[in-house]
């Protein structure tokens, strides 16, 4: 029952895990994750990788102790210790292929060599090992199948395997570090040390005797079976040495490069530094090194257990926290990395948990084996045909798994559907007012006044209104928006969608200018693009822009009364108001019936032929309706509305 | 091939940043979540142009490293060192590790995280259009109405930078930027304000990054020769060892149970049980 539990709740994550993928390759990782560019890599490098292949490290250490030195007391746990660590490499690679960019590349290291990267030589490492580990777990398989030819072909192969996983082992567990080394402004100085790989490849093993440690007592609890105290105490005591040897060379390696007093300053990076060694080698150490504590279950899970959360720590440290402050970026996983980081550790506990129930993992399996895997008979009496066991469980765990699945898609953020949106820009909310509406000179318009009862105190100067401060263009510019006006004027109640539920991305209703279309006109003729390309392209810009010193904006610069000095015909209405706006008519009106128009009548006298009869009314308006109006260039030619 | 920015002559007018977008086809600048600024560096901004306090503009773009630490740690040599001097991308054999953003000292790689299909971005001097020679100089310093950032053969570009300090040691900082930080780089700065925020710390030291893996990756050989003899060899002698005491035991108890003989007669007998 226990076994069944717990296969449930892994069969629920895997299932949200998988609803996360389909996001994954779909949307890309700008959906799913929580990354950044200053913080490239983050919890599935970290945790997944780093990590990942730190806890598989038993399977090297344990092949090393079995048949390197033959230290045959062991020889119960190598099977296990060498699964784990295959399906500890089988997640490494699960967790690269959500983690990279373009995971269909994966296998390019192998055509494309790069002897200079150390994840070049992590990848060949990696990739190596993972079919050495296969290969030392075949036999396993291989044994209950009736290829016995195959089998003593592995078999021989054992020891040569050995030495070459132990090779390879050793090689990227430290190479793991050495990815690091080329970022010390980037990784905080307490963790960057020029000996980060033998730093990884000490604690490798550390973590790998921790990480037998664990599992044994995992899955003796699991499958109720008897536990190998003093195997397990044995390990056990080379932890307390190897923890003790890493501990030293930490602290040994700070001093030599003095930074020791890195940790004196209370910072979180030092208090988060001591607390990783603390619980990383320290405190298991000295656990282990205690004879009382090695011989209880609960002192072996105690230690391994803070071992192994020391270890991940400090990969997610050296790969992702101590980089912060050089970085300057905060970086939390999403759940959506969350959760295929433990979706992957799932399934390869599942997957280990298969190997347990069908092969001989563990060796006292061995002999309890046939009556338990025996299909039952069907019940002869009621004729009511029984599950075949693995058939109703499979059903089960198919429903939870489809469970999670929905889970994740109901967790599954707004954006995972359409892919990731570009931040929304702030919006600031409406605020009701209360407002003043007058009369304005000409009918039918209105001006509008934030009600002062200072000011007005008698009820004729207008009608109170209630009505909306708005920032209804997002340029931080409030005016007040007789939202009833709107209504009445649009067709009442069935207006709401001239400027609501449009479904414009990053908005909530539609800005003022969408329908008051000239507010951002500007009665300003000038083409900048045309006199850049006119004086000499980009060379020609210190010709207005004088002061190389001074930013180029239109204050800055000369004005246009400089060069073009006939530019205002006699009637304008164009003034030149302030010095830092030369040219600015008061209306786009103003300036096409009293610039544009009067030079255009002025050049016709002169037989110069221009392209729009500005001289006759009719070459823009339609009629008396001003919105038949055509509005005319620098701005975008626009049909008359019909 | 190199750059020479002169931070005391640029006017911020972004003449230089246009000139890079329309250039090189990077599309629209947006807001999004994993940028710091929308005019930071971005996948669709190759270079900027980044303001400091007194009308001090100063821009950014990568450094084109002479020995690159983001090109020595691609797995797969997508990032490429061109004898020419910039530091070029394949996408074709990318497979999207972003190891060269976290080795950058610059931080200037930056990824397009929207995409289903990402890719890393960054500057690569124009490389490939002044090839074919469709440019005679990259779109930024072509653009630049002042000659803020002028474009040169690299010993050109020191000798200029050098003359400029020595004959304005009032104004400038008595240093080129980029000569000598790690190992030099092919874009330099000359400056009357300090550099040091360009990077991921204000003196990144003169030592060339890809150096110090190096330092293990040219062990690599002798590990596997070293771990795999001694391996070996411890095993040839504890297996030796335990062989003749097997056979003693065998020949002072002829009549007790036969042990099993080496380390995997065990397994054999299981695998003919089975």
């Amino acid at each position: 029952m226990r076994i069944r539990l717990v296969k449930g709740i892994l069969w629920v994550l895997v299932g949200v895990a998988a609803t996360v993928t389909i996001f994954r390759f779909l949307k890309g990782l700008g959906t799913v994750t929580a990354l950044t560019d200053t913080t490239p890599w983050g919890l599935w490098i970290g945790f997944d990788v780093l990590g990942g292949v730190a806890l598989a490290a038993g399977g090297f250490v344990m092949a090393a102790c079995v048949y390197i030195f033959h230290l045959e007391k062991y020889r119960p746990i190598i099977r296990p210790a060498v699964l784990t660590a295959f399906l500890g490499y089988g997640a490494v690679i699960g967790g690269l292929m959500f983690d990279i960019g373009l995971p269909w590349n994966i296998w390019r290291p192998v055509f494309f060599w790069q002897e200079h990267s150390a994840l070049f030589e992590v990848a060949w490492c990696v990739m190596l090992y993972f079919h050495v580990l296969a290969l030392e777990f075949a036999p396993v398989v291989f044994e209950r199948l009736p290829y016995k030819r195959v089998y003593k072909i592995l078999k021989a192969l054992t020891i040569p395997l050995v030495i070459l996983g132990i090779i390879l082992s050793t090689l990227h567990q430290s190479s793991l570090g050495t990815l690091f080394l080329i970022m010390p402004f980037r990784v905080h100085p307490l963790w960057y040390s020029p000996i980060l790989p033998i730093l990884f490849f000490v604690s490798a093993i550390g973590l790998g005797l921790s990480m037998v440690i664990t599992e044994s007592v995992v899955s003796s609890w699991l499958y109720k079976k008897e536990i190998e105290k003093d195997l397990l105490g044995g390990l056990a005591r080379a932890g307390s040495y190897v923890l003790g040897l890493y501990a030293v060379l930490k602290i040994v390696d700070l001093a030599f490069t003095g930074k020791l007093h890195y940790l004196a300053g209370g910072s979180w990076e030092a208090n988060l530094f001591i607390f990783e060694l603390l619980v990383s080698a320290i405190v298991p150490a000295v656990l282990f090194a205690i004879p009382a504590v090695r011989r209880s279950i609960g002192g072996l899970a105690t230690g391994a257990g803070i071992a192994v959360f020391g270890f991940v720590l400090n990969r997610i440290d050296v790969s992702g926290l101590s980089t912060i402050s050089a970085t300057g970026t905060r970086y939390f996983p999403s759940w959506t990395e969350f959760a295929v980081s433990i979706g992957i550790v799932s399934a390869a506990a599942l997957a280990f948990f298969f190997f347990v129930e069908h092969f001989y993992v563990y060796e006292e399996t061995r002999d309890d084996t046939p009556e338990k895997y025996a299909v039952p008979e069907p019940d002869p009496v009621g004729g009511v045909r029984l599950y075949w066991t693995p058939m109703a469980s499979a059903s089960q765990y198919s429903l939870v798994f489809i469970i999670g699945a929905a889970l994740g898609f109901a967790l599954m953020p707004d954006n995972a559907v359409h892919g990731v949106v570009p931040e929304q820009t702030p919006v600031k909310a409406a605020r009701y007012v209360e407002g003043l509406q007058t009369k304005a000179e000409e009918q039918p318009l209105y001006s509008y006044a934030l009600f002062d009862p200072n000011e007005h105190e008698n009820p004729d100067d207008g009608e109170m209104r209630n009505m909306l401060l708005i920032d209804g263009d997002r340029n931080d510019k409030f005016v007040l928006f007789d939202h009833e006006k709107h209504q009445e004027d649009n067709g009442g109640k069935n207006s709401c969608g001239m400027c609501h539920h449009m479904n414009k991305p990053l908005d909530r209703a539609t800005s003022c200018f969408e329908c008051h279309r000239d507010m951002f006109l500007p009665a300003d003729t000038f083409d900048h693009e045309f006199h850049r390309t006119k004086l000499d392209e980009s060379g020609g810009c210190v010709q207005c822009h004088t002061d190389p010193a001074a930013p180029k904006n239109r204050a800055t610069a000369r004005q246009c009364d400089d060069c073009h000095k006939t530019m205002r015909v006699p009637d304008s209405f164009v003034q030149v108001a302030d010095k830092d706006h030369t040219g600015i008519a008061p209306g786009y009106m103003d300036a096409m019936h009293k610039l544009c128009i009067e030079c255009h009548k002025k050049k016709e006298t002169e037989k110069v032929e221009l392209a729009p009869d500005l001289g006759r009314c009719g070459a823009c308006h339609q009629g008396l309706d001003s919105s038949l109006l055509t509005v005319r260039e620098p701005y975008p030619q626009q049909a008359p509305a019909s | 091939m190199s750059i020479l920015t002169d931070v005391t002559r640029c006017i911020g007018c972004e003449e230089c940043v246009k000139a890079c977008k329309e250039t090189n086809g990077t599309g629209v600048d947006q807001p999004w979540r994993w940028q710091r600024k929308i005019d930071d560096l971005s996948a669709t901004r190759w270079t900027t142009v980044v303001s400091k306090p007194d009308k001090h503009y100063v821009r950014k773009q990568c450094r084109h490293c002479v020995e690159p630490a983001c090109v020595s740690v691609c797995p797969v040599g997508a990032m490429h060192k061109t004898p020419e001097g910039p530091v070029v991308y394949n996408s074709d054999i990318c497979l999207g590790c972003r190891y060269c953003m976290m080795a950058c000292p610059y931080g200037v790689p930056r990824y397009t995280w929207s995409e289903p299909v990402p890719y890393v971005r960054k500057c690569i001097m124009c490389y490939h259009k002044i090839k074919s020679g469709e440019l005679q100089q990259p779109a930024c310093t072509k653009a630049c109405p002042v000659e803020a950032t002028i474009y040169g053969d690299r010993d050109e570009l020191l000798e200029i930078a050098h003359k400029r300090i020595a004959e304005k040691p009032d104004l400038y900082i008595q240093k080129v930027f980029g000569e000598h930080d790690v190992g030099g780089t092919s874009v330099l700065y000359v400056s009357d304000i300090d550099l040091g925020f360009l990077g991921w710390k204000d003196d990144l030291g003169e030592k060339p990054l890809p150096i110090r893996t190096w330092v293990f990756l040219n062990k690599v050989p002798g590990v596997i020769v070293g771990v795999g003899a001694v391996m070996g060899g411890v095993y040839w002698v504890i297996d030796r060892r335990m062989r003749f005491q097997a056979e003693a035991m065998q020949k002072a108890q002829p009549a007790a149970e036969k042990e099993p003989d080496g380390d995997n007669g065990n397994d054999t007998t299981e695998a003919e049980k089975s």
